[in-house]
């Protein structure tokens, strides 16, 4: 993926949650062009980058059961 | 009804298979406290600043979390799954800024705040959005 479809990403209004991580990646990217980072720390932000979709999953996860859990209550109580 | 209604959200939860790893965690004070404090560590995060007492702040306030969380029981681990990216994050950080030769970077910690602040805004969400 070019930087330009990354600009493209972190433009659209449509989903938020994508334009914030592509404006992550572009952010990291340019300091590490710019000497800002060295590689080491370039690597590391970008692994922090992974493991945030794995706490995105874990949290939807959490938040799917609750709804669940919500809604059978609701159920529960008019029934 | 009620009762039966509850074996079933049970039956539903634990996938029908024995897996008490799928039944959620419920809302919890401490954990809701904790959380907040993480968050509020990583939004104070001066970057001109020396930054590992910072780090060590945010690290401590995650091992709480986590300690916190296993000795409550089993039913925890979806907490604990959720924190386990944002505890690896820091971990980086800290054994960074733990070795002899490390000096401070602003914009490296200016990045790792803005990943940290991501990831601890949703995990907030999560853990206070149970019922």
């Amino acid at each position: 993926m070019s930087l330009q479809t990354l600009y493209e990403i972190a433009g659209r209004d449509d989903a938020p949650w994508a334009a914030t991580r592509a404006a992550m990646v572009i952010a990291i990217t340019e300091q590490y062009q710019n000497g800002g980072l060295d590689r080491s720390e370039y690597l590391e932000m970008m692994q922090d980058l992974v493991r945030m979709d794995a706490l995105d999953a874990e949290a939807s996860d959490i938040e799917l059961k609750t709804m669940l859990v919500t809604a059978v209550y609701a159920v529960a109580q008019v029934v | 009804m009620k009762k039966l209604l509850a074996i079933f959200t049970f039956a539903l939860l634990s996938g029908c298979a024995g897996l008490t790893g799928l039944i959620p965690s419920f809302w919890d004070d401490n954990q809701s406290h904790r959380i907040i404090s993480v968050r509020l560590d990583i939004e104070r995060l001066d970057c001109k600043a020396a930054q590992k007492p910072q780090v060590i702040k945010i690290r401590d306030d995650l091992a709480w979390f986590r300690l916190y969380s296993e000795s409550k029981g089993g039913r925890q681990a979806d907490v604990i799954a959720l924190t386990a990216p944002m505890t690896d994050t820091v971990e980086d950080w800290y054994k960074r800024v733990s070795l002899e030769s490390h000096k401070d970077n602003a914009i490296y910690c200016d990045l790792k705040k803005r990943v940290l602040t991501e990831q601890s805004t949703r995990a907030a969400k999560a853990v206070l959005g149970r019922f």
